[in-house]
């Protein structure tokens, strides 16, 4: 690549930047110019952006194929509901704890699932989530089956507040993971994780606490679903074993991922997008939707295995979240043969 | 000179299979020694017990004046033993030089600008630093066999362990090989080499190891080890007349 072509990605780069914080400014100011249902549906896109970039940091970077982040979700909405109703703590407060008792309740979980490899380790952490649900049923003092509503919870909240808070606090977990997976690849976590996702015995000869390292990212994703997961049963009012324990939510992560392009800061925004625009356009289609969503999945997967933006930066050399690091070199040698032998390594 | 390792009674039972039996062995600080044997000798399960990766039935290995036996790998290697692994086993999805960064950062204990001088110093010693910025999935067997030596010495180990570092390359490229052992050993740094291509090893090595079905069959000045007739027997397939 030529320097020219370095000046130009970097500047498209900053171009990309200063676009973004403009919509962000733009965005942060939409409890005054947008609608309700607006709002609800920006939310969304930004609990989905969040949740995705917490399976992509386990999946993508740190090589753990989990389909049972559901349980984190799950214990971000339960926490809410028990401290929100009978601790009676604000509701808002309540999402970076739900945050904090979703990384405490990853230790002892990561205790068991991490004994098992690939996947056993993919089903392992399914059947957890699933003895999750279980138990949860068999409570009733928070519901059991059917759940319990927060509405008595919000009563006291006046509504724009309720919402224009809730509203921004989605936004701003959907950015804040965002820059936070992209500042953990930047960090030493992150050159320890690709390395864990691309061998363990290397890894392991390299220096890298492989165990460590695999427990820092699981609590680190689990940390971010919780909060998400308080947030998400913030707008949808009722708590349910069985919606907030659904294998439904890690699907759509997962889908997510793997269409934006699995393995990038950038693949889960794009794939929101995606799965956003498919959703409207195919809302009238009823059960063909999940028909053409699947296939869409599958015929990325076939023909642009690094999902739509891992194509888009293979082919332009385009990333807006750089995470490689790079050296410049500015003489070019190359091969054994012209090597000459270095007195400053000899000597060092 | 003090000795930097030395493997002690160890023993490794597979089940019913003995794949060391008893081996005892000691490298002092700078020095190079060889390691020849048939397949399935045991001298890559010799070197997963040294790193770590396996743990001996029995016996004790001594690193230092330390007792590393119940240590990990990842600890053995910040204590100073580098490896460089007989299949090259590349961080595929990232580049050449982060490769490189992952042994600097854990194994060396270094950071930032210092990390990466070093780095750019061990690659352009072993000819890849043009290639620095490419991920290391697309290098050529030659360049991942480099990149495993050149992570390994990342980690700035006080012993370096060798598997086969030269299977598969030309006679200039081993050549050049032997130039880069010899260069590394000459900063000090203790070398334990198995090698099959045993002109090259002769050629950096002080002393030889001649191992068998789990055991040592002979140990000493390469020229003698060589000469043995049991070793002759076993490893070049020479029969008694």
């Amino acid at each position: 690549m030529s320097l020219l072509e370095l000046e130009n990605a970097s500047r498209l780069q900053h171009g990309v930047w200063i676009a973004a914080a403009a919509l962000l400014a733009v965005l942060i100011l939409a409890p005054w110019w947008a609608d309700d249902s607006d709002l609800r549906s920006i939310a969304e896109f930004a609990y989905l952006v969040a949740i995705a970039q917490m399976w992509n940091l386990l999946a993508g970077y740190g090589g753990l194929i989990s389909v049972g982040q559901q349980v984190f979700i799950g214990i971000g909405g339960y926490t809410l509901l028990i401290l929100s109703l009978d601790a009676g703590i604000s509701p808002f407060l309540c999402i970076p704890v739900a945050g904090v008792v979703s990384a405490l309740f990853a230790v002892p979980i990561a205790a068991v699932v991490f004994r098992l490899q690939g996947p056993y380790f993919a089903i392992g952490t399914w059947v957890v989530a699933d003895v999750f649900r279980l138990a949860l049923d068999n409570v009733p003092a928070i519901g059991g089956g059917s759940g319990k509503s927060l509405t008595s919870a919000l009563m006291s909240i006046p509504g724009w507040q309720r919402e224009a808070t809730t509203y921004w606090i989605a936004l701003g977990l959907g950015v804040g993971l965002t820059i936070g997976v992209y500042l953990i690849l930047r960090s030493r976590l992150g050159l320890a994780m690709t390395a864990v996702r691309d061998s363990v015995p290397a890894s392991e000869s390299l220096g890298v606490r492989v165990g460590r390292t695999k427990l820092l990212i699981y609590v680190a994703s689990a940390l971010g679903l919780g909060m998400a997961g308080a947030l998400i049963y913030l707008t949808k009012l009722r708590v349910s074993p069985d919606a907030a324990f659904s294998m439904d939510w890690t699907v759509l992560m997962i889908f997510i991922v793997v269409i934006g392009g699995i393995g990038t800061v950038e693949g889960p925004i794009v794939g929101t997008a995606v799965f956003f625009f498919l959703r409207a356009m195919l809302a009238d289609f009823g059960p063909w939707y999940l028909v053409i969503l699947g296939s869409v999945a599958v015929v990325v997967m076939l023909k642009a295995r690094r999902g739509i933006w891992g194509w888009v930066a293979g082919r332009f050399n385009f990333h807006v979240f750089p995470t490689r690091r790079r050296i410049r070199v500015n003489s070019l040698r190359s091969g054994f043969a012209e090597m000459p032998p270095s007195p400053r390594y000899l000597t060092e | 000179m003090p000795t930097i390792l030395t493997v002690e009674q160890v023993c490794k039972q597979f089940g019913s299979v003995i794949v060391a039996d008893d081996i005892n062995l000691t490298v002092a600080e700078g020095e190079a020694v060889g390691i020849i044997g048939p397949n399935g000798a045991g001298k890559t399960t010799l070197f997963n017990m040294i790193a770590g990766s396996i743990q001996p039935t029995s016996g004790r290995i001594i690193f230092g004046y330390r007792n590393i036996t119940k240590l990990r790998p990842p600890d053995r290697c910040r204590a100073g033993i580098g490896r460089s692994h007989q299949i090259p086993r590349p961080f595929s999805g990232i580049s050449v030089y982060e490769n490189t960064l992952v042994g600097a950062t854990f194994g060396g204990g270094r950071e930032g600008v210092d990390a990466k001088r070093r780095c750019i110093d061990i690659l352009d010693r072993l000819g890849l630093l043009a290639k620095a910025n490419q991920l290391a999935g697309s290098l050529g067997l030659l360049d991942r066999k480099r990149l495993e030596l050149a992570r390994a010495l990342a980690t700035e180990p006080r012993l370096l362990l060798l598997d086969e570092i030269a299977g598969g390359l030309t006679d200039e490229e081993v050549h050049q090989l032997i130039r880069i052992v010899t260069a590394i050993r000459a900063t000090g740094v203790a070398i334990l080499w198995i090698e099959h291509i045993v002109h090259a090893l002769i050629s950096v090595v002080d002393r030889l190891i001649a191992m068998h079905v789990g055991r040592l069959l002979a140990e000493g000045a390469p020229a003698a080890v060589m000469a043995n007739a049991e070793v002759q027997e076993v490893y070049l397939g020479i029969e008694e007349p």
